[in-house]
């Protein structure tokens, strides 16, 4: 951490911590792990744009099912490439430090595959299906599921959830800040 | 307005099905709805496609299909949702364009549009109240680009009070968004400082107060960064096992981190005086002529006896090191007692309500989202090793098909005779448990006996004193066993409901024999020990060690030469699993151990510390290597809660017998800093009571406040407010469930009033004003009719001019709506 300290000036490191949830220390450890995925590409310039392929070989992010749809939400040009500071922001908001409403907005970002800002029973499909990973619920399964889902969380039975039931009823979920974390 | 050309080009696309106003809508089957192959793509209605949004009537012609309400989510308004259809029904005929319009002109909508304009800055929009409005809640669509409208919300400002530490860094944006919306409003705010007259004093005191509250708040998580204690171990459980058995490790670094200051209070005021006085002071203690053998360290006899290890070693004496100071020892060692009890009654209570609303309160309507959370919290983040991942699929696919197989099993409607068949198992077994506790508590008392009136000697070496230890840890060993053995025979038909039954008889089983030790040592003690108090710390202490290398013995069994079995003898046998459950009880119980032993002994908290910080390292380094992940999930937070309360109800039980201790026993005469006192309470009394001369108010206020009835009073106060409290919660959660039903139903009643609406259309009879004046329709003229709704209401269509009127009036009610008319 001492090397990675004369990388940042004293304001910038004061500018992320006022922008992130992290504390200056925690910004440098962030960028270390961040080095450690491309070190000639980030060494050089740490505005570096590092592509998808690379990002996903952290080890938090190489086994999680959603990974693409993470880079996508985090990536600042939505192509899945994220800089330094698009990573920052997604360690940010994994943090501990982070509220619940900023986790659940995210969290509604990531569900919602094709981005209309609903999610759909399309979108529930594709979630528990990279939930189940190998195996796959057969098709009779899985509608009872998404119904189950939507006879749960849908008020206004218009068979999908908008943002605000999915804050509604995953706000109440107390395992939900535990299991959306991932420590640096 | 709809000029004519307009008009023939969307009648030709007249019917618009649903999935032009709901991108994601997909009926029942899963096919996509049919939709004209001339119709946008989907993605098409994003916001940022299209330059303006507000409602102007005089744009008409820029409303082509594509330019069909966005189905997305602006405001906190949920019952603004999508386009109000209500089921499945409706979403599968199809809607006129018409009716489209309309539905973007319902009062809803307009609430909606009112607080994305809000968000967004819209200066056309006036602002209700002076106050800024935050934008914390408010829910940014996917897709946005809405930092230019947000820094201009923030520009707008009148307060020009800036940017909420907090508020910036909840903002769901960009970071490079978020820093030129700082910049820029910090930018604006310097010219508007620079412009207004100087703030007054007291508004520049209070900024500048924040400014260095921030700035400490900083520096402290700075610190804070230092105390991460094991963070690399910690994160290397949790890439494996996820955060079940992370709950475990971090439950005890939470116990670690617990007797740290009691150890260090503990030191402060009573070791480190008693160590001055015997080495500088002019006392001296007891002749220590006794050497020192190595199994001293399991018995805690011998040369350990008389040092500071036990009470009995402190002096009674009033302490006289520098110049005119004194330092009583017996109001140190008494209200040192009482000040860590109440520290850790403090954070125990802290932490367990801060868990119960977390978990109980927040959740508790999680009872019914029981698909929802499994599905959406259903992946732990944390895991990072490639066979922990693998595991966990397989866990959560298997979870799925177990509980969408329980929906479709019938609910066995049970029998009188069943149920009646159950309950006497039920109530047989739990006798049978009882009669087992009760046998243990028995055995231990009987060991106890004979050990102390030395009826049976055995000369084994240590065996004597260290006889009573091992038969408690043997039978708390061996018990819960057979418990979940005799569980097996319940058949309980949640799983969750087995855990938590044998968690409590594990509890109670523990509970019982230190309560039987308890017994034996105040009332069995007087004539026979000299020293009952070191007497008693010594057996805590004996407990203590024996419970520690029973722990390091079942780690290395059940874990460690299991999995060395597996591997090299019974290839059939499964991987051990790490036990969460049994653990954490094994560590409140060493908890409250230590909590009813620092009285006796003060030096057992240091211990306590020594002995976590070891079998940390031991099961950590057991589990990672030993162990695999479980496949059943465990929900870590309720658990969390559940264990808390058990360790709360054992300090409880141990505060109850330290408490009668020192109020009610006699202390010995000849050690410990109570002697030749009636009780060691005596000592407050005798304080209070030298208080009566000098200061009298005291006195009065004292006994005022210990008085019974004001006690009484006081409970009674908290009975009544803890009632009411729970009679609003009862209250809030049936306006929460009507809330609910009103809700569906709204819907629902949008969806008819719609289908109404549409049954009109199609008769192509009336022309029916928007509220900007303009025709939907086109189409003849209407004529007077009257439909009845189901409900007996009856609806008159009213007359307009037909179809073409050109210019666009600017009535913003609605003309020419259906009335109403009562019957």
């Amino acid at each position: 951490m001492g090397g990675s300290q004369s990388v940042f000036t004293e304001q910038e490191l004061t500018d992320y911590q006022e922008l992130t949830y992290f504390t200056k220390k925690e910004i440098l450890h962030v960028f270390k792990r961040f080095q450690q995925l491309n070190p000639d590409a980030v060494t050089k310039d740490k505005n570096a744009k590092l592509g998808k392929d690379e990002i996903l070989e952290l080890p938090e992010l190489k086994v999680n099912p959603f990974r693409d749809r993470i880079c996508q939400v985090f990536s600042s040009s939505k192509d899945g490439n994220m800089t330094f500071e698009d990573f920052l922001d997604m360690m940010s908001v994994f943090s501990d430090n982070a509220p619940k409403n900023v986790k659940v907005e995210y969290a509604f970002r990531i569900y919602d595959f094709d981005e209309d800002d609903m999610i759909s029973s399309k979108d529930l499909k594709e979630v528990v299906d990279k939930l189940t990973g190998e195996q796959q619920l057969p098709e009779e399964d899985m509608q009872q599921l998404i119904d189950n889902i939507f006879e749960e969380a849908d008020l206004d039975d218009d068979d999908s959830l908008s943002f605000a039931e999915f804050e509604h009823v995953i706000s109440k979920a107390p395992d939900f800040v535990n299991s959306f974390r991932i420590r640096l | 307005m709809m000029a004519e050309g307009g008009h023939d080009a969307y009648r030709s696309r007249e019917y618009i099905p649903m999935s032009t106003i709901n991108p994601g809508y997909e009926d029942i089957h899963g096919y996509p709805s049919d939709s004209p192959p001339n119709l946008p793509p989907r993605g098409a209605f994003r916001r940022d496609n299209y330059p303006h949004r507000e409602y102007r009537e005089d744009d008409l012609e820029m409303r082509t299909e594509a330019d069909l309400p966005h189905r997305g989510n602006y405001g906190t308004s949920m019952s603004g949702n999508g386009s109000g259809t209500g089921g499945r029904n409706w979403a599968r005929e199809e809607t006129p364009r018409d009716t489209a319009i309309l539905l973007e002109s319902l009062p809803s909508k307009q609430l909606e549009k009112l607080a994305s304009e809000i968000a967004h800055g819209n200066s056309s929009v006036r602002r209700r109240s002076s106050k800024r409005r935050s934008l914390r809640g408010i829910h940014i669509p996917t897709g946005q680009n809405v930092s230019e409208e947000l820094i201009q919300h923030y520009q707008d400002d009148p307060d020009a009070a800036g940017l909420d530490d907090s508020e910036l860094k909840a903002m769901t944006l960009r970071m490079s968004d978020k820093r030129r919306i700082r910049n820029e409003v910090t930018l604006k705010r310097e010219t508007l400082k620079r412009q207004q007259p100087k703030l007054s004093r007291w508004k520049q005191f209070k900024y500048n107060l924040s400014i260095q509250w921030r700035h400490f708040k900083y520096s402290i998580a700075e610190v804070g960064y230092f105390f991460k204690l094991w963070r690399g171990h910690l994160k290397k459980i949790e890439g494996h096992f996820g955060s079940g058995v992370l709950s475990y490790f971090l439950f005890l670094k939470w116990l670690f981190y617990i007797n740290i200051p009691v150890f260090i209070l503990t030191f402060g005021f009573v070791i480190l005086p008693q160590i001055l006085y015997e080495h500088l002071g002019r006392g001296s203690s007891g002749s220590t002529n006794t050497t020192f053998k190595g199994w001293e360290l399991l018995t805690g006899s011998g040369w350990f006896e008389d040092t500071e290890l036990y009470y009995g070693h402190y002096t009674n004496t009033t302490i006289n090191l520098v110049g005119d100071s004194y330092y009583n020892m017996k109001y140190a060692y008494l209200f040192t007692c009482g000040g860590y009890y109440l520290l850790c009654l403090f954070i125990l209570a802290f932490s367990i309500s801060k868990s119960y609303k977390k978990n109980y309160i927040e959740g508790s309507g999680a009872a019914d989202f029981y698909y929802v959370s499994r599905v959406f919290c259903g992946w732990d983040y944390g895991i990072t090793a490639k066979n922990s991942a693998v595991l966990k699929h397989v866990g959560i696919y298997n979870e799925f098909k177990e509980y969408l197989s329980g929906v479709k099993k019938e609910e066995e409607e049970e029998d009188l005779s069943t149920r009646c068949k159950w309950f006497w198992i039920r109530v047989s077994t739990n006798i049978l448990v009882l009669a087992m506790i009760g046998g243990a508590g028995y055995l231990i008392y009987y060991v106890s006996d004979v050990l102390l009136s030395q009826s049976i000697k055995v000369d084994i070496l240590i065996l004597n004193e260290m006889a009573m230890p091992l038969t408690v840890s043997g039978v708390n060993l061996i018990l819960p066993f057979l418990f979940s053995f005799v569980a097996r025979f319940e058949a309980y038909k949640q799983p969750k409901n087995q855990l938590y039954i044998n968690m409590t008889r594990t509890m109670l089983l523990k509970a019982a024999t230190l309560g039987v030790l308890v017994y034996f040592w105040y009332q069995r003690l007087e004539t026979t020990v000299l020293c009952r108090e070191t007497f008693i710390g010594q057996q805590i202490y004996r407990l203590v060690i024996v419970d520690f290398v029973f722990i390091l013995l079942t780690t290395f069994f059940v874990e460690f030469v299991r999995r060395l079995m597996k591997e090299n003898c019974f290839k059939s046998w499964g991987y051990p699993e790490f036990e969460i459950g049994r653990n954490t009880l094994n560590l409140i119980y060493s908890q409250a151990l230590c909590w009813l032993g620092t009285y006796f002994s003060p030096m057992l908290s240091l211990i306590m510390i020594i002995k976590l910080f070891i079998i940390f390292y031991v099961k950590r380094f057991s589990v990672v290597m030993n162990c695999k992940p479980s496949l059943r999930p465990w929900r870590a937070s309720r658990a969390h809660t559940i264990f808390l309360s058990f360790l709360l109800l054992f300090y409880l039980l141990t505060l109850g017998a330290i408490a009668y201790a020192i109020i009610f026993l006699k202390p010995s005469e000849m050690c410990g800093p109570f002697r030749q006192h009636k009780t060691s309470y005596e000592v407050v009394v005798l304080l209070i009571d030298s208080w009566k001369a000098k200061y009298p108010v005291l006195v009065d206020i004292i006994s005022f406040v210990s008085s019974s009835g004001f006690i009484a009073a006081t409970l009674g106060v908290l009975l009544v407010l803890t009632y009411y409290m729970r009679i609003v919660m009862v209250g809030h959660k049936e306006m929460v469930k009507l809330l609910r039903d009103q809700l569906l139903m709204e819907g629902r009643d949008k969806s008819y009033l719609l289908n109404m609406l549409q049954t009109a259309h199609k008769k192509g009879s009336v022309g029916v004003r928007s509220p900007g004046g303009h025709l939907l329709s086109a189409g003849s003229e209407a004529s007077g009719e009257i439909t009845t709704s189901p409900g007996g209401r009856q609806f008159a269509k009213t007359r307009f001019n037909s179809g073409n009127s050109p210019t666009p009036t600017r009535q913003r009610h609605r003309e020419g709506s259906y009335g109403a008319a009562s019957p």
